[in-house]
């Protein structure tokens, strides 16, 4: 059995276990290093057998990629689909924030994008240990040390935005443009990046307290208007890999959602692409202006 | 899910198969037993709490009827009595409707 470690994702590192001659497309499409190691890790093992759902539950359709489905103890797992010619595979919980399996139906001819399944298990795990939630999100750090997380599902200008930062501030350290996590301890809210870009390829390490909530979408022009916390609770809700499947799990998301919109400072902002109005996020969200998180 | 649109002359109280949290302000409730009663469960839903709501919530931590609930109502918001008692009902009904309350067992009388 080959085993393929990624580094740490937000402190936990993820372990692919091989099986059956399966391999793994080269996950360094994004150079990713890892975040310091604290604590156990997420193991996916990969393997032929069973991918049917007979004994799962079917919950939530997302065509044409994959079906969510719960197993008889209310754990989650997910059919992705070969929409590319890959082999339909399961996601199916082991041991729930630690252990997890995916099974093919029939052996891959090709080296297997782990995307989907890694990411997927990886929101299972986090979900499992209460310890943070992923955000649909271009999140960034500033000079002066504050992290920035601005939500917002496809097509709202992630990407854009994160390529105009990277022009606008050298000194502005990009985390993600597609997937950041989010986390919640004794020390507050943090925001960190994820190996899980988009377009853009932006795969940062690190992490920073999470001062700003952007909401961001295109404009014609730069436009700011506060969002209140009760309204940046209804937008994010949206954009976060809550555990729905399971209700007894949501009290913790639940209350990094409350750490965020009650300490960060909250805005929506409307954008032109242009690098003039990526300074002004950045100088929107310096610390001159922002509220501390302290 | 219940389909009655009235509720008893009992006493009503929180539910403890439903979570509460506050968030931004505003207390959210997640019923966690929704998927044993509901066949076409999809998953966990999220009820936001409106300041009337969150008053009778916070009532609902001992058991009480809902002439009591809309005499309190009453008395906070400056509402009519006959509007308060439907307002109060109503709430019950919806909280009954997605397991958030419960009737509570009359206490023993000696």
């Amino acid at each position: 059995m080959a085993v393929l470690r990624v580094g740490a994702v937000a402190g936990i590192p993820i372990v692919h276990e091989l099986c059956d001659g399966i391999r793994l497309e080269r996950l360094d499409v994004v150079d990713w290093a890892g975040t310091s190691e604290v604590s156990e890790p997420v193991v996916i093992r990969h393997e032929l057998g069973d991918a049917t759902t007979t004994r799962l539950r079917r919950m939530l359709d997302v065509p044409p990629w994959c079906t969510f489905h719960l197993d008889a103890a209310g754990e989650p797992a997910a059919l992705f689909y070969g929409v590319f010619g890959e082999v339909d595979r399961l996601l199916t919980t082991v041991t729930p924030g630690t252990r997890y399996r995916v099974r093919y139906a029939a052996a891959p001819s090709d080296p297997v994008v782990a995307l989907q399944s890694e990411l997927t298990a990886f929101s299972f795990a986090i979900a499992a240990r209460g310890a943070g939630l992923i955000a649909h999100a271009c999140a960034f750090i500033t000079a002066t040390g504050h992290g920035v997380l601005c939500p917002g599902i496809s097509g709202t200008g992630k990407t854009t935005l994160a390529r105009l930062l990277r022009d606008a501030d050298p000194a502005v350290e990009l985390l993600t443009d597609d997937r950041a996590i989010v986390t919640l301890d004794d020390r507050g809210v943090r925001v960190w990046g994820s190996p899980w870009p988009g377009a853009g390829k932006v795969a940062g390490v690190r992490s920073a307290p999470l001062t700003t909530l952007v909401f961001i979408r295109h404009g014609q022009r730069v436009e700011q208007r506060v969002v209140t916390p009760a309204e940046a609770f209804r937008r994010i809700v949206n954009t976060l890999s809550m555990p729905l499947w399971e209700p007894a799990r949501c009290g913790r998301p639940l209350e990094v959602i409350d750490g965020i919109v009650s300490r960060a400072r909250l805005i929506e902002l409307a954008f032109p692409p242009t690098t003039d109005a990526a300074r002004w996020v950045v100088t929107e969200a310096d610390d001159r202006f922002a509220v501390s998180a302290a | 899910m219940g389909t009655q649109s009235q509720v008893s002359a009992g006493r009503w109280t929180r539910a403890a198969t439903v979570l509460a949290r506050r968030v931004a302000g505003e207390t959210v409730l997640v019923p966690l037993d929704s998927r044993a009663d509901d066949p076409e469960y999809k998953g966990a839903r999220l009820y936001v709490l409106n300041e009337t709501g969150e008053f009778l919530w916070a009532l609902l931590e001992t058991p009480r009827n809902a002439a009591d609930l809309a005499r309190n109502l009453t008395l906070e918001f400056e509402t009519a009595e006959d509007r308060a008692l439907a307002d109060v009902e109503a709430f019950l009904v919806a909280l009954r409707d997605i397991g958030a309350v419960r009737e509570a067992p009359e206490p023993d009388v000696e």
